[in-house]
């Protein structure tokens, strides 16, 4: 134990801990819980046993005795103070600690020193005269985002926090917002806490993000039934960092284009109709064309409304014609992980970052599309993992790693079969994992010494010694961790790419342990959870098995009702159903498929022959635009659920606003829709639905609202006192034993279908989230306000196009237009696009190829041809 | 060193460059470093002596009392030729007069008259792993670089600490205006230096060491790197692989954790201990870094098994012969002053002294019997001492100091960044005393807290000096 002013506690961490403990107030303006000491300001000096010593870098000890407030203490503080006010004029927590101090401020000469400010970055403020030098900023710029943005300048009094030559916004500065969020003197700010700071904040509301999969938590400061400002909550997931999406992207909720109306489409126009009557109207019709309807559901949407969708279409439906946006994702990852190792998710935590020894990252742009995540990864590297990246993209964590594979596009699975031959041939290989936990060794490896990298040197156009590196590196690691995103698997043999990924995992019995595994990093915020809770047309919730007369008796049980015995169908083939009349009614929820989903011309002519489509939706999309009923939606700041981020970890968001107009929460809808089908339900609020998911999926037998509160919950969760599940397969798999699969390579048909020689691979920006209908409606806008199409000066030169130009990119499907951005990131011959704007179209060009296991679209490799636009 | 291995992976370079060799080595920005710009400059806007081609004027101590006047231009702060006072930066100095008013001297062995260094034995005579250690801890040598920390104790910490390796540090930032025992060591006798790190290395069982050179003492880089050279390819240094590293002018940088952080390349701003460098320094190994002089010392320590109670003390100012002289610890100030150089010149009575440099304390010529030791004057440092007459106000004396404070804070902590910006401007006794026990009892180095030291001497021996 320890004494601070008379008052006792344990003797753990520092003294500044300890006094934090006992409630002393000890001032500390370069101390962060997260970033650790500074030892910068020296204002947390304190009393120890007679001697001044600094709080924060001094251990508690047992026995020690402190005082805080000694009339030494009080007047080294007062004249520190005094000398700051010398040196800047701080604002924020700074100033009003300074004025409690009782520091006089012309006490000392004030100090002309050069102040840079800048208002150039749509997000942050930066006015230098108020910093300090606590060089709060500079760290959680190094050691949080791994950014290097700000640096410390010269010396003494000179001393200076700077960003270079350029405006900040035309620094590296990736706006993920730590810097204002730790700074203390509000030097850093954003227009956000500016306007806090105006505008008294009424609550704190705790959430889950809803932009990607990694599900960071975040504080959401409520004033006016609008967010204020958004911090980043202290979790396992995001230890409080977010990224620019989520910190400053959500000027969408308040935004006049929210849809606050039902419309019905009268006369060919979509007109504002009574709550009632759309209700009606979609009963109706759906009724009409029972038999011939399908629903396709929202990853963006919460689990509670997922299951509710899937359960009307199959309960009171009839139809298993199901599908979510995982098909146009991860489904290739859920499909290769089961036939692999029986279970379709992320083995590991996002904790096993800190763990791993070396990361092996394959097409994901992880610090543009998971940016916290990839922060984490860098982090990491930086302090000693190794790194080998597999993509055609010199992206950002290519540029730091030890081996970068940059392989032609399609060309995964030979790639892959390379890696493990190399790892069978130069005896890299766990053989005691092998032998308990794996089968099919040695036909495998008959198999897999055809591969060699010489072999396939001419399909990745890798030079083979590279392909050995990056094998040793993988199979010499110790904690060797696998992320993959959606460069595995939107491609013609997306799920065998991954099968691939666990064949190299289970060589060198990187499975079933901390730091180790595969670990799809999914794209949406709950595209993890919509899978889960059976939005796919072959699995029930809980990836339960339709065909399984136990499993159709629980859900009958549950339901009520009897389950439709036609299979369902993914969602190409629901597109292919409205072509053949099968299908002529759909409902669609938060998904804006038209301008998502590949061969877009298709999809658009496609939706616009159905009798009826319904749309949910926040905005209306370019697919909302072609519904005969819209129904308004409610964002996830405007209601109650749970997300389930990628490490199958199940998050609690709760509502901070009141939906706009008459727009309501999607799970009231859905369970309105349900009773005028003549399936009433009784949920009065989404805990409820979540108990009787507990209680139609072992996975989820003991999830509860009351025990999701804190950290949530990591399935599977067998029982109501099981912790939860950070890493799955630790002693068996869920068949016995996982298989080692043996994969031809069959290119791509595109290839063989175009004469075209550019490979174009699409793909996400830092800025905006997939369709940008959120994004684009924020001052993320500014920070890029258009659909680049990114290629090598050498092909740009071939084509004569400049930096700028606009770009009309052909396919055998249709065309884009993207503004020319030259770049050393793709090779020459490899075209990257974004997605986010309508008007560049990028996904007319996209192909019908699909996986031809999971029916995910070929996103990453479409054959095209370039020229300037005029 | 986070950036330090993203600019090495940017970069694409199979080895840790370091920031700071890369700007002196003048590296073009056309070559790729990895490194932004902006960080770069503020590597570069930390260190004030980049730039060696220029002539420049010292601003020492000795230089700037013998000028009578602040030095023009951009002026260095200190070259080492304080006998010589005053000086500028490309002139061919002479010699370092030296000389022993002990009869057997240790850390000048080699180098008083009559004496010759002799490179082979130094490396030979010494003991295995197993002795060494013990006998650095029963000499009680401690520390010359002016904390007197005992030398043992630091040993026995990195060699305890479990680790794949370790470093040996020679300080060779000899930053103390009016010293210059450490490059009269590193020119003359690099091999006393070289193999009392050798005996380090082989008590702590390091592989790796650093000679840390300051800027402003180029030849002793020269001479050191060539006997590093020399003893490697004569096997004397076995495994043990020691490189030169330059500094770039910074006061700061000689503080242990700062030469480390300048090591590395980085600004050289210190960090709060524990962990203390024997625990984890460079590359987070165990490191131990010692003065240039105590480190002289240890091969005469570790070979003779005999407590080693002398100092070289520099003597400037105002006396007849400037020099090095070694003493036995606990000679007078007045007997070193009288007996070693030659007393004062005529007419002109002695007035004060600065004794262990702008961190030190001033004696006034009444005190001038106190004994020169770690104990009876704390404070002693490296024990330069500059000997001023009555033409010296103590006023003139506290603004140098309060000069060289403000010119040489690092930034990095805030009651030294400002503090020492406002000593100039205090009006009265009360006001100072008050800043001044602001420094002493919030900064994080020795710098900061012992900025006061010789300030307090001027306003209780000075009083009206100071205040008129």
């Amino acid at each position: 134990m320890i004494e601070i002013d008379g008052r006792t506690t344990s003797a753990e961490g520092s003294l500044l801990d300890a006094c934090r403990r006992v409630g002393a107030n000890v001032p500390a303006f370069c101390h962060d819980q997260r970033l650790g000491p500074g030892a910068h300001c020296r204002a947390c000096m304190v009393e120890l046993d007679g001697r001044v010593v600094p709080a924060c870098t001094t251990h508690a000890r047992d026995g020690q005795r402190v005082e805080t407030g000694t009339e030494r203490l009080e007047g080294y503080r007062r004249d520190l103070a005094e000398l700051m006010l010398a040196e800047a004029s701080p604002a924020g927590r700074a100033k009003e600690t300074l004025v409690a101090l009782g520091a006089v401020a012309d006490r000392y000469t004030k100090l002309e020193r050069m102040h840079r400010s800048d208002t150039s970055h749509p997000y942050l403020r930066l006015d230098m005269q108020r910093c300090i030098a606590c060089r709060l900023c500079e760290r959680a710029c190094a050691d949080v985002q791994g950014q290097f943005v700000l640096a410390t300048l010269g010396r003494g009094a000179e001393t200076r926090i700077d960003w270079g030559q350029q405006p900040f916004a035309g620094s590296d500065c990736v706006s993920c917002g730590a810097c204002a969020a730790v700074c203390p003197t509000a030097a850093i700010s954003d227009v956000d806490r500016l306007r806090a700071d105006t505008q008294p904040e009424e609550r704190v509301v705790h959430s889950t993000c809803s932009y990607c999969g990694v599900g960071c938590q975040l504080e959401l400061h409520v004033a006016a039934d609008d967010v204020a400002r958004i911090e980043g909550a202290d979790s396992v997931v995001n230890g409080g960092q977010l990224c620019v999406k989520g910190r400053y992207a959500h000027g969408f909720a308040r935004h006049p284009d929210r849809l606050t109306t039902p419309l019905l489409r009268k006369d060919g126009v979509l007109t504002p109709v009574s709550w009632q009557e759309a209700i009606s109207v979609v009963a109706r019709e759906l009724s009409r064309l029972s038999g011939r309807v399908a629903a396709l559901s929202s990853s963006r949407c919460t689990n509670e409304e997922n299951y509710l969708v899937q359960k009307w279409f199959r309960a009171a439906l009839g139809s298993h014609d199901i599908d979510c946006c995982a098909r146009v994702c991860h489904a290739p990852s859920a499909a290769g992980m089961r036939r692999s190792l029986g279970t379709g998710a992320a083995t590991n935590s996002l904790a096993d970052i800190e763990r791993a020894d070396l990361f092996l990252v394959c097409g994901s742009n992880t610090t543009v599309s998971h940016p916290v995540t990839g922060a984490r990864i860098k982090q990491a590297v930086l302090s000693g993992a190794r790194l080998v990246v597999v993509d055609p993209r010199r992206t950002e964590l290519a540029q730091l790693a030890d081996v970068h594979l940059q392989l032609r596009p399609g060309s995964n699975v030979p790639l892959f079969n390379a890696l493990a031959a190399v790892l069978v041939e130069e005896d890299l290989l766990d053989h005691d994992f092998i032998a308990k936990r794996t089968e099919g060794f040695d036909e495998y490896a008959k198999f897999i010494v055809t591969k060699r990298p010489e072999l396939t040197e001419a399909q990745t156009g890798i030079p083979a010694d590279l392909v050995r590196k990056a094998a040793r590196l993988y199979g010499k690691a110790r904690r060797p961790m696998q992320v993959h995103g959606l460069g595995m698997t939107e491609h013609y043999q997306g799920s065998e790419g991954v099968m691939l990924l666990c064949n190299l995992a289970l060589l060198v019995g990187a499975i079933g342990r901390e730091g180790v595994g595969v670990n799809p990093l999914r794209g949406q915020n709950n595209v993890q959870g919509a899978a889960d809770m059976g939005c796919q047309p072959d699995l029930l919730t809980g990836y339960a098995d339709p065909s399984d007369p136990a499993v159709l008796e629980r859900f009958t049980r549950v339901w009520g009702r009897a389950l439709p015995a036609r299979p369902g169908r993914t969602l190409p083939k629901i597109y292919q159903g409205i072509r053949d009349g099968s299908i002529a009614g759909m409902f669609i929820l938060g998904e804006d498929v038209v301008q998502t989903d590949p061969d877009a011309n298709r999809v658009r002519a496609d939706l616009a022959s159905l009798e009826l489509l319904v749309v949910q939706e926040i905005f209306l999309s370019e697919t909302a635009k072609l519904a005969h009923v819209v129904l308004p939606g409610a964002s996830f700041l405007e209601k109650d659920g749970t997300f389930t981020n990628g490490e199958r970890r199940i998050q609690r968001v709760r509502k901070a606003l009141e939906p706009p107009g008459q727009a309501r929460a999607d799970w009231q809808i859905l369970c309105e829709l349900m009773a005028a089908s003549g399936y009433p339900q009784t949920f009065g609020h989404p805990s409820q639905i979540m108990d009787e998911i507990a209680r139609l999926a072992p996975q989820f037998a003991g999830v509860s609202y009351a025990r999701l509160e804190h950290e949530g919950l990591q399935w599977p969760v067998p029982s109501l006192d099981h912790p939860g599940t950070p890493i799955l397969h630790r002693e068996t798999f869920p068949q016995g034993r996982a298989k080692l699969m043996r994969v031809e390579y069959a290119p791509s048909p595109s290839l063989a279908a175009s004469a075209a020689k550019l490979l174009l691979v699409t793909g996400r920006a830092l800025e905006h989230y997939n369709s940008g209908s959120m994004t684009r409606r924020s001052k993320n806008r500014e920070l890029l306000p258009e659909d680049r199409l990114q290629l090598h000066a050498e092909d740009a030169a071939r084509y004569g196009i400049k930096d700028g130009d606009r770009v009309l990119v052909s396919s055998a499907f249709g065309h884009a237009l993207g503004v020319a951005d030259l770049s050393d990131e793709v090779a020459p011959g490899t075209l990257f696009m974004t997605f986010h704007f309508p008007e560049s179209g990028a996904n007319n060009v996209t192909s019908n190829v699909v996986d031809r296991l999971a029916d995910c679209p070929e996103y990453k490799l479409t054959p095209v041809e370039i020229r300037r636009a005029d | 060193m986070k950036l330090r291995e993203w600019a090495r992976r940017r970069a694409g370079q199979p080895g840790p460059q370091s920031a700071l060799e890369l700007l002196l080595e003048g590296r073009q920005a056309s070559t790729p470093s990895g490194y932004p710009q902006h960080w770069l400059d503020g590597v570069s806007s930390f260190y004030d002596y980049l730039d060696d081609a220029t002539e420049r004027a010292c601003d020492g101590t000795a230089c700037h009392f013998a000028r009578g006047a602040s030095a023009e231009g951009s002026p260095v702060h200190c070259l080492g030729r304080c006998y010589e006072a005053p000086v500028t930066s490309l002139e061919q100095g002479g010699p370092i007069p030296r000389l022993s008013l002990v009869e057997q001297p240790v850390i000048l062995r080699h180098l008083t008259e009559g004496a010759h260094p002799d490179p082979e034995t130094e490396y030979t005579a010494l003991p295995d792993a197993g002795s060494i250690l013990d006998a650095v801890i029963a000499a009680g040598l401690r520390g010359r670089g002016g904390a007197g920390f005992p030398t043992g104790a630091k040993w026995r910490m990195a060699r305890d600490t479990a680790a794949p390796d370790r470093y040996v540090v020679a300080n060779g930032d000899e930053g103390d205006p009016g010293s210059f025992v450490d490059r009269l060591l590193l020119e003359e006798d690099p091999h006393a230096v070289l193999a009392g790190m050798l005996a380090c290395a082989r008590a702590i069982g390091a592989r790796r060491g650093v000679v840390f050179i300051r800027r402003e003492y180029p030849r002793a880089r020269t001479v050191m790197r060539d006997a590093i050279a020399w003893a490697q390819s004569s096997g004397f240094l076995g495994d043990f692989q020691v490189r030169v590293v330059s500094g770039a002018g910074s006061y700061v940088a000689g503080e242990e954790t700062a030469l480390l952080r300048a090591i590395e390349g980085a600004r050289a701003e210190p960090s709060p201990k524990p962990p203390f460098p024997a625990e984890r320094g460079l590359e987070g190994l165990p490191t131990v870094v010692q003065n240039v002089e105590t480190l002289a010392a240890v091969p005469w320590v570790v070979e003779r098994k005999k407590r080693a109670d002398t100092k070289v003390v520099c003597v400037t100012g105002a006396v007849n012969r400037p020099c090095a002289v070694e003493i036995a610890l606990g000679t007078p100030l007045s007997e070193v002053l009288e007996r070693g150089c030659g007393g004062a010149p005529a007419g002109r009575p002695w007035k004060m002294a600065l004794v262990g440099g702008p961190m030190g304390r001033v004696l006034s010529a009444a005190a001038f019997t106190t004994p020169l030791s770690f104990e009876a004057l704390p404070g002693l440092g490296h024990a330069g001492v500059h000997v001023f007459d009555d033409r010296v106000s103590a006023r003139d004396l506290a603004s140098h100091l309060f000069d060289f404070a403000a010119r040489e804070s690092c930034g990095n902590c805030a009651p030294c960044r400002i503090g020492t910006t406002q000593l100039a401007s205090r009006k009265d006794a009360a006001s100072l005393e008050r800043l001044l026990a602001t420094l002493e009892l919030g900064s994080l180095c020795g710098f900061g807290q012992g900025v006061p030291r010789p300030v307090r001497d001027l306003l209780r021996e000075f009083p009206q000096e100071l205040f008129p």
